[in-house]
């Protein structure tokens, strides 16, 4: 019964809180070319995050993935609020408009959308998604423990996913 | 990776594992590589990648008012407040230096909160009101002591709300900057207060106290989401005002929070706060009289307390599952499950929570009515607790272990322990020799009074407890 893991260092934890030039570069990089995110706003967001890192150093056991995992999260954040136009800003700074951003009226019809085509698609990948974005399951175990390695399931769960992608294009 | 069929492109379900961050290391390269050359991929991949934002706000919507009424205090998770706007990259790295300083500070500093938290009350405020809260470093200490004190709760529960009951005091006395200060960008006030409300929930949760408990959650989700908004803090106190539910009776509203705390976990990486929440689901499923969902919550969090040597919710979680089983009326099984878990905790390592294994195992047996094999298993769980110095959790042992000799008909052998609890006792002055008397007297005779055994039990349980806490400071 002995542990894997243990408790990161100061030294760990001041690495991901400070990040070098090429880690930080890396992870603004990414926010520019998975969200659509600028990199003013990458490095606010980078920085709350390291914030958050510090406030909770108690019960982090890997400071990088959870650097990563919690910049993910809040660029995902960031970029619902900007669909949402949500002002996120207390400046009288305007977001770069881009092209993610849509009307409330278009997402909210979108969104209708994509609950409908949910109720239709195979139950098979409906059960995927929804323990993965419902229940936090890993989307590889999921697929695992159903036997995803029969092709024809196999590609009735991609079939699903590209009319699912479909609905919002 | 199974999914990558086509020799030239990557397949929709690995695309959107990627967007979704699905992917281990090795996967996530193999993908990288080949998006560095194909433009069909990245342009399928832009959308999954809005198909899994799309997907996430559905599922928010849809966790966030599953089995809670739209009045609810936790119907809705908080929004995080709007963000001050970007500041130059210079000013920002100069604000994540003072922080970590301020955060290493913190950590050393914490462990004299903690060692005044071992003090009396009025020493504790003594203590605490002369800390200088406008100093970053004392914030952080006084959250990193109170975090820790919340980790470490089942240690003692009531020394827990006594920090955290002063902790509110001298929060209280704090005038609030009337400017934005560095310290408070970093660690609000508020979010300290959300912290201490938070320690006093779980101490009220422990003691019973749920209804002071429940006012406690409510101010603590509040304080979290007017300040940083930090969604992990907000998931954590879910995951207890859950547990709190729970124990209330009210476990369908429980079993969401769980979930949706469970959601923030496994989004963020905290694989052990994310088994803490299946052990909270499956005692909320024990409730709904879903059993066999609920043993595979209980199951699929093992591991992971194992791994990262978290034997208090380890052993939380095998008395869970132990006492589901029983009421599955699958008593053989919950047995073959103890017997499993005791050959897995090594005796010499971890005797300590070999004795609470025991004391679980007895507590199942002993509502399973198979007496006899209860009162042995009191009574090895009792040596074991006795060998550790953990006087209170033995005598409590030795007690059942006696109402167990009695209720299977073995009197005289009930009447012997009692002769030795009651000479372990008077040698740590533990109970008031009132009630030893009382317990004495219903032992007594031909025909002992077995229900005035068990009601003398119980209370006498509890005043060990409170007593010993009390001498141990």
């Amino acid at each position: 019964m002995e542990s894997e893991v243990s408790s990161p260092t100061s030294r760990e934890i001041a690495e991901a809180v400070l990040q070098d030039g090429e880690q930080r570069s890396r992870l603004v990089a990414y926010a520019r070319s998975r969200f659509g995110i600028d990199s003013d706003d990458a490095q606010d967001l980078l920085q709350e995050t390291a914030l958050e890192l510090l406030r909770h150093r108690t019960i982090v056991r890997s400071p990088r993935g959870f650097t990563f995992k919690v910049f993910h999260t809040r660029c995902c954040r960031f970029l619902q609020a900007r669909q949402a136009n949500r002002r996120v800003f207390s400046s009288t700074q305007e977001p770069v408009e881009t092209a993610c951003d849509t009307s409330a009226l278009e997402t909210a019809d979108r969104k209708l959308e994509l609950r409908e085509v949910l109720e239709t698609i195979s139950s098979s990948c409906r059960k995927i998604l929804l323990a993965y974005y419902v229940e936090g399951r890993s989307l590889r175990e999921t697929a695992q423990t159903m036997a995803l390695a029969h092709s024809g399931v196999w590609n009735t769960i991609n079939r699903c996913l590209r009319r699912l992608r479909a609905c919002l294009e | 990776m199974s999914g990558m069929r086509s020799p030239r492109h990557l397949d929709d379900f690995t695309l959107l594992r990627y967007a979704a961050a699905d992917l281990d290391a090795a996967e996530r390269g193999a993908v990288d590589e080949h998006l560095d050359g194909c433009s069909r991929c990245n342009t399928v991949l832009e959308s999954l990648a809005k198909l899994d934002e799309e997907m996430r706000i559905l599922a928010k919507s849809r966790s966030a008012t599953d089995g809670l009424d739209a009045a609810d205090p936790f119907a809705r998770r908080p929004e995080a407040a709007p963000r001050p706007a970007a500041r130059p990259a210079r000013e920002a790295e100069s604000l994540a230096v003072a922080a970590l300083e301020a955060s290493e500070k913190g950590v050393f500093e914490s462990g004299r909160i903690l060692a005044a938290a071992k003090t009396s009350p009025s020493e504790l405020k003594a203590f605490l009101s002369g800390l200088p809260l406008s100093d970053l470093s004392t914030r952080f200490a006084l959250l990193y002591s109170m975090q820790e004190t919340g980790l470490e709760i089942a240690e003692s529960p009531v020394r827990a709300l006594s920090l955290a009951l002063s902790a509110l005091d001298r929060l209280e006395a704090e005038d609030p900057a009337s400017s934005p200060t560095l310290a408070e960008r970093i660690l609000p006030l508020p979010t300290l207060t959300a912290q201490a409300h938070l320690l006093a929930a779980q101490g009220r949760n422990w003691t019973g106290e749920l209804d002071r408990a429940k006012r406690h959650f409510e101010k603590a989700y509040e304080f979290f989401g007017d300040s940083t908004g930090d969604e992990i803090s907000l998931a954590i106190v879910e995951l207890h005002e859950a547990q709190r539910r729970a124990f209330a009776g009210d476990p369908r509203p429980g079993l969401s929070l769980a979930g949706r705390a469970r959601a923030t976990f496994a989004e963020t990486g905290l694989e052990d706060y994310e088994a803490r929440a299946r052990v909270v689901e499956g005692i909320c499923l024990t409730k709904l009289d879903r059993g066999e969902e609920a043993l595979e919550a209980f199951r699929s969090s093992l591991p992971v307390f194992q791994k990262h040597r978290l034997w208090s919710n380890y052993v939380g979680a095998i008395n869970a599952l132990g006492s589901c089983l029983m009421l599955l009326g699958r008593l053989d099984e919950a047995r073959r499950e103890y017997a499993r878990v005791l050959r897995t905790v090594s005796r010499d390592r971890h005797a300590a929570w070999v004795g609470y294994i025991r004391n679980g195992l007895a507590l199942v047996l002993f509502q399973a009515r198979s007496y006899r094999e209860a009162a042995l298993a009191f009574l090895q769980a009792s040596r074991l607790f006795r060998d550790l110095g953990n006087i209170a959790n033995a005598l409590i042992a030795s007690l059942y272990e006696i109402e167990c000799w009695a209720l299977c008909g073995q009197f005289g052998r009930a009447a012997q322990r009692f002769e030795i609890f009651r000479t372990e006792v008077a040698r740590h002055d533990a109970l008031d020799p009132a009630i030893v008397r009382q317990l004495e007297a219903a032992l007594s005779g031909r025909d002992p009074n077995l229900e005035e055994v068990a009601l003398l039990t119980e209370s006498a349980g509890r005043m060990l407890r409170d007593c010993l806490e009390r001498k141990s400071g």
